[in-house]
């Protein structure tokens, strides 16, 4: 299985904005830069779930596989909202740590959102003219957010992959 | 209420005080030398298509690539918290844009 390095996304996002020898960097690249920025993101959530519920070991087995493509983008973005919040739903409140998540999982959360919409926008949207000052604080965040999720209670990020894995009902 | 004045729904405040909530936080939040020339907002609607807010941060000449990304991820979780206690409910996507780009008219329009 060759799974997608959130750091190789992170690095082709600073590539395509890096000035060309004339002129700004083209939309295209700049668009392809935040979209790259929030996949990066994307892709470290599912590697942090894979790997704690299946394992790093077993990165080449079809169970590995299952586990990865089981999270989707509304997925992540209805979990972070719950993460975001001090006081959830009902339904989360048995899964949700008491006080809430630690505030490194609350600025994952932020920015897996926020990067969301803007991939969105990049991806899908011809009017906004994207520049190149945008585009570098995209991949700056989604870094940083990347590291806070790292950074994150150990026990705090167990119950937010389990909620991304398993959503309650 | 004055004359004129537009009745807002609930959980959606003036553009204007919206800008103010922001450039508040971000002003407070944004450090190493970068600093905020002004802040607009707009309506726009999210990826599910709900109403939501767009918000350009205008940064002074010369504050590109001053801000680092904790101290931009720490300023978008300021900015949307300040935005919910200050009862606005649409999710806030935020761009940035330096004095410079802005009046920099060069470049394709088309991908």
């Amino acid at each position: 299985m060759a799974i997608l390095n959130p750091d190789h996304l992170f690095e082709q996002a600073d590539k395509l904005i890096s000035p060309p020898p004339a002129g700004p960097p083209r939309q295209v690249d700049l668009r392809r830069a935040i979209s790259s920025a929030y996949y990066g993101l994307f892709h470290s959530c599912l590697v942090a779930a894979a790997d704690e519920f299946v394992g790093v070991t077993q990165r080449a087995t079809s169970r590995y596989a299952l586990v990865y493509r089981s999270i989707d983008h509304k997925t992540l973005r209805e979990i972070c909202n719950e993460a975001k919040k001090q006081t959830p739903p009902d339904r989360y409140v048995p899964y949700i740590p008491g006080g809430g998540f630690d505030a490194n999982i609350q600025a994952f959360s932020t920015a897996a959102i926020e990067l969301q919409q803007k991939r969105h926008g990049a991806d899908y949207n011809p009017q906004p003219r994207f520049r190149t000052s945008d585009a570098q604080l995209a991949v700056s965040i989604a870094r940083s957010a990347v590291q806070r999720f790292k950074a994150a209670n150990d026990e705090h990020r167990r119950l937010f992959l389990t909620l991304l894995v398993c959503p309650p009902r | 209420m004055q004359r004129g004045q537009a009745l807002l729904p609930y959980g959606m405040l003036k553009l204007s005080r919206v800008n103010e909530v922001v450039n508040k936080v971000a002003s407070a939040t944004i450090k190493n030398g970068a600093g905020i020339q002004r802040v607009d907002s707009e309506p726009t609607l999210d990826s599910e298509g709900k109403d939501a807010l767009h918000i350009t941060i205008v940064l002074n000449r010369g504050s590109a690539g001053k801000i680092s990304g904790d101290n931009a991820l720490d300023t978008l979780v300021r900015i949307e918290r300040a935005l919910r206690e200050a009862k606005e409910e649409r999710f806030p996507i935020i761009s940035y844009v330096t004095e410079e780009e802005l009046e920099d008219t060069s470049g394709d329009t088309e991908s």
